[in-house]
């Protein structure tokens, strides 16, 4: 198993073998970083891919002083690609509202454990994050999940900074009407 | 389902990290494709700052763009006519006594005697009643006329000559020191303004012709040795003439701007800065001036790591460590010392060349280095602060035209190089630089 300095060190001599052991250890990663922005999964996957391109021609630009952290930094700078290029894409429709479902091969539940049950309330949160509006999406993302500050998201989206916390109270308004609906069907069930 | 509050942050980071999603097979080889697609040819040092560059190299373009529209537009205007090179020769002795217009001469300065009178006339066919414009000046140092009359005339521009002609006659029937009493004694002038600064003379004059005073003109011409061929005024029209003689003042000073192309020993000029500053300038005689100023300037220069000097870096540089090559970007107060020579150029406008040298005060140097380090290719940024002085730094040549724009301004194009006399920076790195250098300049009062 090569360690994460030598795949790195691999990945900027443009060594394949590196490259490749990279990519696929972080491909799942990626995959659910973009997958909270990009509402189609088929798209999701072709992001990935642009994103991977985009990290190893700018690896030079990896910079890590302190190896402990190299793992932490590698995931990070991986995760803003994914999201900037997450970001370029939905910019690119317009910020425009998706249409269709999600297919269900895109999920990974197999077991019927208790853990099971506990992915399924992840996939039905992360369902109503895509549920809503792009721009109210992207933020929401950005902010409570993906840890940005509003200055940060205001600079990466080119908006204001009040943009950006009204698009945040409007959308944990519209998760919280969400939430309140699938109770209501729960209960309903019952 | 639980409710947004303050946990809720958590709860969506947990579902963010672990909610179920099928990651399927890779699709590695179109990746590997296209990075070996564009990894070949690899990225230059330079890419980082083309964005920089272009946006100095458009703004210096902007800037040349218009300052020869500025020159062009002055020089093309479709209704003037030029005649500032017509140098009449025209030697007359200033005579003391009376003439029978009773034209009194106080002045008896008789030795003072004008050579050269210039005109230009601006002509309005479109719109006849406009002011116009024609240029006298004189100077009794050396007895010569250029400069400019200002007419307001209503329709025929024969009117316009025939106020021209009268004073030519009247400048060339005097000497510089009694304008005024001309103008006072004709009646057919009426002084504005009259400024005799020395050797130098600044006068302002008006007439006003009117068709009682034709005959006082023809009187004057008649006196006059030069042929009278010039029409009349028409009756009742009235024309009214300010004519601007000044000479010019000994010192001057100005603006400019420059864009810099920099480059270290025998690389390429590749890189751009820009530079903008004040000049400041005095005129020893006509011919030669010299030259002082301050301005900020932004260079920005590669090098290979051999022309980098460690003498003043070395210590906090990591033992062992190669510098392959650099890219500089650096902040500095340029003050050049340096001689002028004009060429004799038309009227309006002026060759000359310039030569001296320039100190440098380094304020802010930021050095991205190419370092190779046990081996590896590594990246390395130093940013130096300390104020580095470089007395005399670069020897200066320049080639320059100069054009007059209008009585107080003057426009100036600047191509120059600047050879190292010294190396700049922590890496002592000698530094040529070459650009165009543009501004507008005034001569003060």
């Amino acid at each position: 198993m090569e360690n994460t300095i030598t795949i790195i060190k691999g990945c900027r001599e443009n060594n394949h073998k590196y490259q490749k052991i990279l990519y696929e250890n972080y491909r799942a990663f990626a995959l659910k970083t973009v997958f909270r922005y990009i509402y189609n999964y088929e798209e999701a996957l072709e992001i990935v891919n642009d994103g991977f391109v985009k990290f190893f021609l700018s690896i030079e630009k990896f910079r890590c002083d302190n190896e402990a952290d190299l793992g932490k930094l590698l995931t990070g700078w991986i995760k803003r690609i994914m999201i900037n290029t997450s970001i370029d894409l939905l910019r690119k429709k317009m910020l425009l509202p998706e249409i269709g479902g999600i297919p269900e091969y895109a999920w990974d539940i197999k077991d019927k454990s208790a853990s099971a049950d506990q992915m399924l309330i992840y996939k039905d949160l992360i369902m109503l994050v895509k549920k809503l509006p792009p721009a109210y999406r992207i933020v929401f993302n950005m902010q409570v999940i993906d840890g940005y500050t509003h200055i940060e998201i205001a600079e990466t989206l080119g908006i204001p900074v009040n943009t950006s916390k009204s698009n945040l109270l409007r959308a944990k308004a519209l998760m919280q009407k969400y939430l309140n609906q699938k109770e209501e069907l729960k209960e309903c069930r019952i | 389902m639980p409710h947004l509050d303050d946990d809720i942050d958590n709860l969506f980071q947990r579902a963010a990290e672990n909610y179920p999603l099928q990651s399927g097979k890779g699709d590695w080889e179109s990746i590997a494709e296209r990075i070996a697609d564009k990894t070949n040819p690899p990225t230059p040092l330079v890419s980082p700052k083309n964005k920089k560059n272009k946006k100095y190299i458009a703004i210096c373009l902007l800037l040349c763009f218009l300052s020869f529209s500025w020159i062009l537009f002055y020089n093309s205007r479709p209704a003037i006519k030029s005649e500032a090179n017509e140098k009449n020769k025209v030697a007359r002795a200033t005579d003391s006594r009376s003439d029978n217009n009773g034209i009194k001469n106080i002045d008896g300065n008789s030795s003072n005697k004008l050579k050269n009178v210039s005109t230009s006339t601006t002509k309005d066919k479109s719109n006849p009643g406009k002011r116009r414009k024609i240029a006298y000046s004189v100077n009794a140092s050396t007895n010569t006329i250029t400069g400019g009359a200002q007419a307001s005339f209503y329709s025929k521009t024969t009117t316009e000559s025939a106020v021209e002609k009268k004073l030519k006659d009247i400048v060339a029937r005097d000497s510089s020191n009694n304008f005024d009493n001309y103008f006072s004694a004709t009646g057919l002038l009426k002084e504005k303004q009259v400024k005799n600064p020395g050797s130098k003379i600044e006068a302002v004059v008006e007439a006003a012709i009117t068709p009682n005073q034709d005959s006082m003109i023809s009187k004057l011409r008649k006196n006059s040795k030069e042929p009278d061929n010039t029409a009349i005024p028409e009756p009742g029209k009235k024309a009214a003439v300010t004519i601007a003689l000044r000479g010019r003042s000994g010192v001057y000073a100005g603006f400019v701007v420059a864009s810099d192309f920099s480059k270290v020993n025998s690389g390429s000029f590749n890189n751009t800065g820009v530079d903008a500053g004040i000049i400041l300038g005095f005129n020893v005689n006509e011919k030669l001036s010299f030259e002082t100023g301050l301005s900020v300037n932004k260079k920005n220069y590669s090098s290979e790591g051999r022309n980098f000097k460690m003498d003043k870096v070395g210590s906090t540089m990591p033992s062992g460590m190669i510098i392959n090559n650099l890219n500089s970007e650096s902040s500095l107060l340029e003050i050049p010392a340096k001689v002028k020579y004009n060429f004799s150029g038309k009227r309006n406008s002026n060759l000359f060349i310039a030569a001296g040298v320039s100190a440098y005060i380094i304020t802010k140097e930021k050095n991205r280095y190419n370092v190779t380090m046990n081996g590896n290719q590594e990246k390395m940024t130093g940013v130096y602060e300390k104020n580095n002085y470089k007395i005399p730094a670069v020897y200066i040549m320049s080639i320059g035209y100069e054009h007059i724009v209008s009585r107080s301004f003057v426009l100036r194009a600047e191509p120059f190089l600047k050879i190292p006399l010294q190396g700049i920076g922590v890496g002592s790195l000698p530094v040529t630089s070459a650009g165009l250098q543009v501004g507008i300049i005034s001569h003060l009062k």
